[in-house]
Formats: structure tokens, sequence, C-alpha cells
């Protein structure tokens, strides 16, 4: 059922509506929400999200006879509508970032305002994802960030099929995010990133799309065959992560691929002279473990991340913050 | 004596630095080190000019009159000089708000080790003074904004400072990553100056402000000027977050002000400004302010959306009849400002 979350009138022209796609069962499962599109880049996500609508709708049809709806389930695939509309990440008219704007308020700015008619919108779940993608310039295998997950949360994540699962602490750093807000209303949240900003990856969309329907048998929000084992993913956090950081400026290149395990000292890429075409810096593996993420866009400048890397004994000098803040 | 004091190697062959000038007396020992901050933010240009004047009027003065000039005050006028020639709020690249990234790493991203940096070379200072204007679309009087939690220490400080303003508003998360947190929790002083408007210059602004940074660098007896060679101050009006009235837009559309509103008290009932449709010919929305007050911020950006902030109201205290002396400025004494592109929000 489309139905309208949130009407505003834009400048000169049509009013923007953000609209949810719900699937409602015929029993009394539980309610699962899904967003994307809080980033006018992040496509894979919206793609996913599509991807779902699609079956739900066939379930509803009677056309995938061995799925029934017991709960439901509520899809917001775009938030930041002019955002998608124009390419752009943030805001398209001040720049702002919508996922720093929560709990937002209903008399505030705009962005403001679609902060809160999202919050509202799905503040009634049982289970809530906030679906992203990396950004333009990193590219991350899927993975699942949760906020002190509970022992339930912990036996769902792994019929997602993401490759770790991050814990994060519930610090103020997130207190503008939806994901926050989530957790400080009960509800158990879901941050799935996968892949890389403005372009879709079929590969990672199709492994978590058949891992969120298994996650909705796990849950109880439909009924069907027996979900696939469920893949316990490693899990880490600060003191197991390795930031490997530029030492030239230039262009990288890189040799190895996200999603790798490697060895210490293994290469990862090279940093190259855009005048001389000298290889500037060889930039190696400061650990052995798994490759989570790496630089997509190829300038770099000094002391720039180029790659997250994990490992499974503690990094003895993991102090630098998981994440940048922007990402 | 000019200092660098970071200095990053870029993709394409170059480099840039964040530069800071230091003036310091020039015999026996500094009695007190100030530092006057501008430039975090890319599109904000009244700091630029502020630093200049007093820069010039410090430089003057240790040379004619040695004697009165006893400390030191350091100077960091462009923070982000790669916003600041590019037109970007941010730190262009990666896109990044500086004012965001203290305390900043000495191993980060350049925005984090920019913030480092000049985290690391504010320590020290007895007195940090950070000037920000407004973003390109709103209007500001000159004000100084600090946390609650500050103060007690700080209010002292802001009183002579020559602003309009004193906004003390609750305590906010949401600034724990600026470098005023990050220095007034670590017990270095530091005020936050917010006037005029991004991507413009409001020349008399920096002049009201270079009269209360000179008092400021008497009180910490950096200058030994005698009394009467002082500016005469004007006192700030000190308003809590109650004390503040919001007027957010009701209609997407163009807003038009009513001339001579900013700066001007404000009746019950006036009007502040319309938001027009031109489409239609029509008014989706006629402002008209519910109190009396002073509005001491305007939108200048005519695009609106609905939500979009159009200007504030400082509430006139219930004991007073006419109007306080101490707001001077009134809009047509301003130079026209015209409002760019891109971001929003306070320092």
């Amino acid at each position: 059922m489309h139905e309208a979350i949130l009407e505003l009138n834009i400048p000169f022209r049509e009013p923007m509506v953000i609209y949810k796609n719900e699937f409602r069962g015929s029993g009394d499962g539980p309610l699962i929400s899904l967003v994307s599109g809080m980033h006018g880049d992040e496509i894979s996500g919206m793609y996913l999200l599509s991807r779902l609508a699609a079956f739900l709708d066939r379930v509803e049809r009677g056309l995938e006879p061995f799925y029934t709806l017991e709960g439901t389930v509520r899809l917001i695939p775009v938030i930041n509508v002019p955002g998608v509309n124009f390419a752009t990440r943030n805001w398209p008219f001040d720049g702002t970032d919508i996922n720093r704007m929560f709990p937002g308020y209903d008399l505030g700015e705009t962005t403001q305002r679609i902060a809160d008619g999202v919050l509202r919108a799905t503040v009634d779940s049982h289970y809530a994802f906030d679906v992203h993608g990396s950004n333009e310039q990193f590219f991350e295998i899927p993975h699942l960030r949760m906020f002190s997950p509970t022992e339930e949360d912990l036996r769902l994540a792994p019929y997602l099929r993401c490759r770790y699962l991050l814990r994060r602490e519930l610090t103020p750093l997130y207190k503008t995010q939806l994901s926050y807000h989530w957790k400080e209303s009960g509800i158990s949240p879901y941050i799935l990133m996968l892949g890389v900003a403005r372009r879709i990856d079929d590969d990672l969309v199709e492994t978590l799309y058949q891992g969120l329907i298994d996650f909705m048998l796990a849950a109880g929000v439909l009924l069907g065959p027996p979900p696939a084992p469920p893949l316990q993913p490693p899990s880490f956090g600060r003191k197991h992560t390795h930031l490997v950081l530029s030492r030239a400026a230039g262009i990288f290149r890189p040799t190895a691929a996200a999603g790798a395990m490697l060895r210490k000292g293994e290469m990862l890429g090279q940093i190259v002279n855009v005048l001389s075409g000298q290889v500037e810096e060889e930039v190696r593996a400061p650990a052995s473990g798994l490759l989570a993420s790496i630089r997509s866009y190829p300038l770099v400048y000094e002391k720039e991340l180029l790659a997250r890397l994990f490992t499974a004994e503690e990094n003895p000098s993991g102090t630098a913050d998981v994440w940048y803040q922007e990402q | 004596m000019e200092q660098k004091i970071l200095t990053i190697r870029m993709p394409a062959q170059d480099q840039f630095s964040i530069r800071k000038n230091v003036l310091r007396a020039g015999q026996g020992k500094t009695t007190a080190r100030a530092a006057i901050v501008s430039g975090i933010h890319g599109d904000e240009l009244e700091g630029l000019y502020t630093i200049y004047l007093l820069n010039r009027y410090l430089q003057e003065l240790r040379e004619k009159r040695p004697e009165v000039f006893r400390g030191q005050v350091d100077f960091y006028p462009t923070v982000n000089s790669l916003g600041l020639g590019s037109l970007n709020r941010s730190w262009p690249f990666f896109n990044v708000d500086l004012n965001r990234q203290f305390p900043g790493n000495r191993e980060g991203h350049v925005p984090l080790q920019a913030a480092h940096a000049l985290l690391e070379d504010l320590k020290g200072a007895d007195l940090v003074v950070d000037i920000h204007a407004s973003n390109k679309f709103l209007l500001e009087m000159p004000q100084i904004r600090m946390q609650e939690v500050y103060a007690p220490r700080l209010l002292p400080l802001a009183k002579k400072s020559n602003v309009d303003l004193v906004w003390v508003h609750c305590s906010s998360s949401i600034l724990e990553t600026t470098l005023a947190t990050n220095l007034n929790e670590s017990g270095i002083p530091a005020l936050v100056v917010e006037m005029g408007i991004g991507q413009r210059l409001n020349p008399l602004y920096s002049e009201q402000l270079l009269q209360g940074i000179i008092h400021l660098l008497c009180h910490l007896e950096i200058l030994d000027l005698p009394e009467e060679e002082l500016p005469v101050l004007c006192a700030p009006r000190v308003i809590g977050d109650n004390e503040v009235w919001y007027f957010n837009a009701e209609a997407s559309g163009l807003f038009v002000p009513e001339p001579n509103v900013f700066g001007a008290w404000i009746k019950e009932g006036d009007i502040i400004g319309r938001i027009v449709d031109p489409l239609k010919g029509s008014d989706l929305q006629v402002i008209t302010s519910p109190r009396d007050g002073l509005l001491f911020t305007l939108r200048e950006h005519p695009v609106v959306y609905e939500g979009s902030l159009l200007a504030r109201l400082v509430l006139q205290p219930p004991e007073a009849e006419e109007p306080a002396p101490q707001f001077r400025h009134a809009a047509d004494s301003l130079p026209v400002i015209q409002a760019g592109e891109e971001a929003r929000g306070d320092a």
C-alpha cells in the first residue's frame, strides 16, 4: 500500500512527497521498517528495497506460494527525494546531511521536518533497518553496524549474510542519527552498509536481498521455507581496527580487493607521483586480517584513509576512532 | 612573524599550509597571549577583515608606543584556506565541516590533522576569539554565543567585547566537536562571535568588534592603554533561549522582507515580510510579529522552503518600556548583501 508519510511544499514546484510502501500480513507478526535514500547518492540500498517490494508484492498476490506474510513490512526507499533526483548526497538546497538532523522538529527547518516525519513513521517498529552505501570515496563490503546489540539482535543478525558486525558504543557522536533514536525508542536498529555511493553492485544487493528475506523468516515477519543456516559474522570494535593512511600524495592504485584476507606486509596498492609517474609509496597491510574497505576515489592527499582492516588480535595502537564521522 | 602550523602535500603536486602571524612585544617578558581565529568555515569572511584591522592597529601601536604593547597576539585568519579560495563552507575534497572535527587527530585525514594542529597551537593561550560569520542565508547582528556551562567564565569577557547580544544557550552534544568547546573544556576561554552573513563583508561590524577586542587585550594586560584612550563600550544584552522568538516559513516561495526591519524594534502586529508566489501573483504568507522585540536575525537569501528560518526576534524584557539604547545598527547603515549557495547552520 503506497501512502505518503510526509508532504512538503517545494518552492516553485510540485510538492515533495516521501512515500512508504507497506505490506500488511494476515497474522500478528512483528513490524519491520526499512529505510534508504537518506543520502541521495546511495543507490544500492534503494535498489535493495525495490527488490524487496517486488518480492512482497508477489507474496501478496500469491505468486510466491511458499511464503506468507505474518507481520508488516514498511519500506521507505527514498528520504532525500530531491537529493536522489539531483544526484546529490545531502539536501540539495542548503547542503544539510539529513542523518545529522534527528530526532528532528516538525516546526523547524525543512530537513528537521523530514527527520521528524521519518522517525514518526517508523517509531512503532519492532525492527528497523537504515540502509546506506558508503560515500563515493570508499568501497565497503556489506556489514552491519549495531549499538550495544541485545541477545535477540545477535541471534537474528547472522541471517543477513553480512561479512562482519561492527559494534558501536552509543556515544553522543551519533546522537543526531536516525538509528540512535530508534535505539532510544526501544527498537532494534540495524545499519546496513554496502558498496559505494553512486552505483549499484548487483552481487551485494542479491546477497542482502536473500539475507533480509531470511531475517524476516527468522524474526517471524514472514512464514516460509526454513532460512539458510546463519553465517556467524565476526564482530569487531575499535580495538580490532587498523586504519591505513597514505604517507604520500598522488594517484592511488589499489592492488587488493575489499573482502580479501591479507597477511601482514602484503601489498594493498601504490601511490604514484602525478608529475614523474614514479611510485612514491607502496602501501602494505599493517597487520593480518580482513580488508573491510578500500578507497575507490583515486586521488589522495597525504595521511588520508586508504583502507580499513580488522584483525582478530587486539591492535595496541588502535586509538583512532573506527570511522570518520562523515562516513 | 609568519609561521606555518601545518603543511600538507596535495595530489596534484602542490601543497598548502595553515598560516598564522605572531605579534609579540618587542622587549621583556610577554604578559599574556591572545589568539584570534577566523575562516574555519570557508564562506565566512567577517573575521578576516577584523583580523586585518586589529593586526594593523597593533603593529602601528607597537611601532609608535612600544611600551603599551606588552603581550602576544596570534592571528589565524584563514584556517580553511582551501574552502575560502573555492567558496566552500566545508573543507573541499573531503567535504566536511572543519568545526565538527575537533579535537582532531595527528594521524587522520587532512581536516582532522588541521583541527589537531590548530588546537595544539592554541594551547597556552589565555584567550581565543573565534570569529564566525553567519551562513550565506541569514544576516546576524554582532553577537557572542556560548553554552551555559561555560558562562560563568566567559560572560565577563563577552560583556567587554562590544557585541550587541550575548546568547547563552543550552549545552548541546552537537557542539562537542567544535573548536570553542574543546578549548573551553580544556580551560582556555574561547569566545565565539557570530556576525554578518556568509560570503559577504560588513566592515562596520568588524570595526565594532575591533573596539571590543582592544578592551579584551587591555583586560589581559597585553595592552596597557590609559582608560581615557579606550573606546566606549556598549553593554550587550544577555539573552537565554527562552527570550528568542523564531520565525519559520509556513510556505515555500520567495521571501521578501519589509525594508528596515533588520536591527529594528518590531511591534506586535508589524509585518516583517512576505512569501510570494510569482506564478500566481499572490502572497503565500504575510509574516507578522506576534510580539514586541528586536529583530537580530534576518534571512537574506530569498528562496525559502517550508520551515526555512526567516528571522529571529529578541523579545523585549518585560520591565522595559522603551527600546534599550545599546542596539545601534539600523538596516540602512549596512551594505546590500547577497547570498550565495550551499550549506547552513551556525558555527
